[in-house]
């Protein structure tokens, strides 16, 4: 049992100009929430003030009814799993030492336990990564470090996933499957996951939750049908869209020439 | 068993098994280079004297207790140093190219110790007070390279073009501040420009001792948050470690290590370099692995490194060489593999 509670956060990276203003918001478990947006809306900063790496100047983030910034670093690592990673080169790393770092909020011992493996093995066949295991991370495709970094996030075993846009770089077919497993673990572990997304459609086919987000504000929130609306859109994004709702495949958005 | 059990116990059986090897090894070394001198102490001597302490000749206790003894044990608690600070570079960097020698530590410590004593002469007298001020430099110079490198953009190539910079300048003063130490104070002090175990003391091996262990300890006592940081602030941040903590701590121990060796045998380059290289062909990686077995190696490599110079200079009869310049000879090829096949990734 989870819940995110942000009551009127602000964050501003230079003091002046505000990233992110007025932001109220609520998840609760169990929920796919995507945050959408054209460049420079403020999506990655929202994750980044959640994973607790930006320190929003006004209002506060409470988890479970706790202020975020008075947990301990240690303490909000074993809940919050975010994407951000850089890879090093040149370092001779395989994907199994990459993934068993993300453990380390949970390794109590000085090396891996049975179940610090297990949880990674987990990981890895979540994404379809097995058999890329034993490669070296700088030597993998930009799909297949892509499924690595969601596989990172799920060997911890957070309760609140932030997925900065976990489709990049994958081929049509990974882009559905990584976007089911991701909604189907929401719902079997009662998690909340926030991500971001480009695409529209794949957004409305995969989230409970969308959050229009323009300048730094939030435009209009609420379930896919209700948020993606030819004037909302317009609104956002300055594009004349055309939206068919569709039984089967959902509300598809069709850009208008 | 699975793909993954098997990576992780395979990988903690290699680690023991090369454990094993390189401590063999050490220990043949060890009275190897107990053996290798100017005067006529053989092998079979020395062992008598180790498992004997009576009956023995003052000359060859004097020989082998005052002399080989502690300069075998200085070369490998040096290594110790230089290797677990290679490391602790790297990590904080993240950057594999990364070294104190290459990015100005080493030197910016000569420096700084050099002026000291020109300053005060006596300073020179107190092996504690010579560390810290060395200690001074080093955390000057890295800094410096730090500062650079952000300026001129950050990246891998960045950092080593302002260590080359920083060191470039540091190498040019404390040779000038050499210079003076060894005319005006009669200093043998010019040697240590380029490395050298010839100066060492009983008393020099007390302090490397304890330096080397506590170094070794905390390292590996941070080997999982030196693990995180190489994937970046916002990866280490998620694990629970403060990314600037992690960096400035590894920087300052780094910075500690390299400059009590370079207080004592002056600049030995490329150990840091060569052997975390050589740990993580080895074993991946994983710090937890990684600084004990390059402990080991470092030890290992300036050992043998200075059994090379004892032989090489009896047999030349040139004088002692500096063991600085057989790690250079050694190490730079090795930099430049590493920088080809860098620019090709």
């Amino acid at each position: 049992m989870v819940c995110i509670r942000i009551s009127d956060m602000g964050f501003s990276y230079d003091d002046k100009l505000f990233t992110l203003k007025d932001i109220d918001l609520n998840f609760c478990e169990a929920e796919v929430t995507t945050v959408l947006g054209p460049n420079g809306a403020g999506k990655t900063t929202l994750l980044k003030c959640l994973a607790r790496i930006l320190k929003p100047q006004k209002g506060t983030i409470y988890i479970d009814g706790r202020d975020l910034w008075k947990m301990s670093l240690y303490e909000a690592a074993k809940i919050i799993g975010y994407s951000e990673v850089e890879i090093p080169r040149g370092f001779n790393v395989k994907v199994l030492d990459f993934l068993s770092t993300s453990r380390y909020p949970h390794m109590r011992t000085f090396l891996e336990s049975l179940e610090d493996i297990k949880a990674v093995k987990e990981s890895l066949r979540e994404v379809g990564a097995e058999k890329f295991s034993l490669r070296k991370i700088e030597q993998l495709s930009s799909g297949e470090l892509q499924r690595i970094i969601i596989a990172k996030i799920l060997a911890k075993k957070p309760k609140i996933l932030l997925l900065d846009e976990p489709t990049l770089h994958l081929d049509i077919k990974y882009q559905i499957d990584i976007l089911k497993k991701i909604r189907e673990i929401t719902k079997k572990h009662k998690l909340i996951t926030i991500m971001t997304i480009h695409d529209l459609r794949l957004a409305s086919m995969f989230s409970d939750k969308i959050i229009l987000l323009k300048n730094g504000k939030i435009v209009s929130i609420g379930s896919p049908p209700e948020v993606l609306t030819p004037k909302n859109i317009e609104e956002t994004y300055g594009i004349r869209v055309k939206v068919i709702k569709d039984t089967e495949a959902g509300v598809i958005v069709v850009p208008l020439p | 068993m699975d793909y993954a059990e098997k990576y992780f116990q395979e990988k903690k059986r290699k680690f023991f098994l090369v454990l094993a090897f390189l401590s063999v090894l050490l220990t043949f070394t060890f009275i190897f280079s107990l053996n290798i001198g100017s005067s006529n102490v053989g092998l079979l001597e020395i062992l008598t004297l180790m498992s004997t302490s009576s009956k023995t000749s003052s000359t060859l206790i004097n020989i082998v207790y005052n002399l080989r003894l502690p300069r075998t044990l200085a070369a490998m608690f040096i290594g110790v140093l230089l290797a677990i600070s290679g490391v602790l570079i790297q990590s904080v960097t993240r950057n594999s190219l990364a070294e104190p020698f290459l990015l100005g530590l080493s030197s910016g410590a000569l420096t700084f110790m050099a002026l000291a004593i020109i300053i005060v002469p006596s300073i020179a007298l107190s092996l504690h007070y010579v560390s810290v001020i060395s200690f001074i430099g080093a955390l000057i110079a890295f800094t410096l390279t730090l500062t650079l490198s952000e300026a001129i953009g950050g990246s891998a190539t960045s950092l080593i073009l302002a260590g080359l910079a920083v060191t470039a300048g540091f190498s040019g003063l404390s040779s000038f501040l050499a210079f003076i130490v060894q005319s005006k104070l009669n200093m043998p002090f010019l040697i240590l420009l380029l490395g050298s175990l010839s100066q060492i003391l009983r008393g020099h091996v007390v302090m490397l001792a304890l330096v080397s262990i506590a170094g070794f300890t905390l390292a590996l006592i941070m080997a999982k948050r030196l693990n995180a940081i190489i994937y970046g602030d916002e990866h280490a941040l998620q694990l629970g470690y403060n990314p600037k903590t992690v960096r400035i701590f590894a920087s300052m121990l780094a910075a500690l290590l390299t400059s009590v060796s370079v207080a004592i045998a002056g600049i030995i380059g490329f150990i840091g370099l060569i052997v975390p290289h050589m740990s993580r062909l080895i074993i991946g990686s994983d710090n937890r692995y990684v600084v004990p077995l390059s402990a080991l190696l470092g030890a290992l490599v300036l050992c043998v490194s200075d059994i090379f110079v004892r032989i090489a200079s009896e047999g030349l009869a040139i004088g002692e060489i500096p063991v600085g310049a057989v790690t250079s000879v050694l190490g730079a090829p090795f930099f430049a593999y590493l920088l080809l096949t860098k620019v090709k990734a």
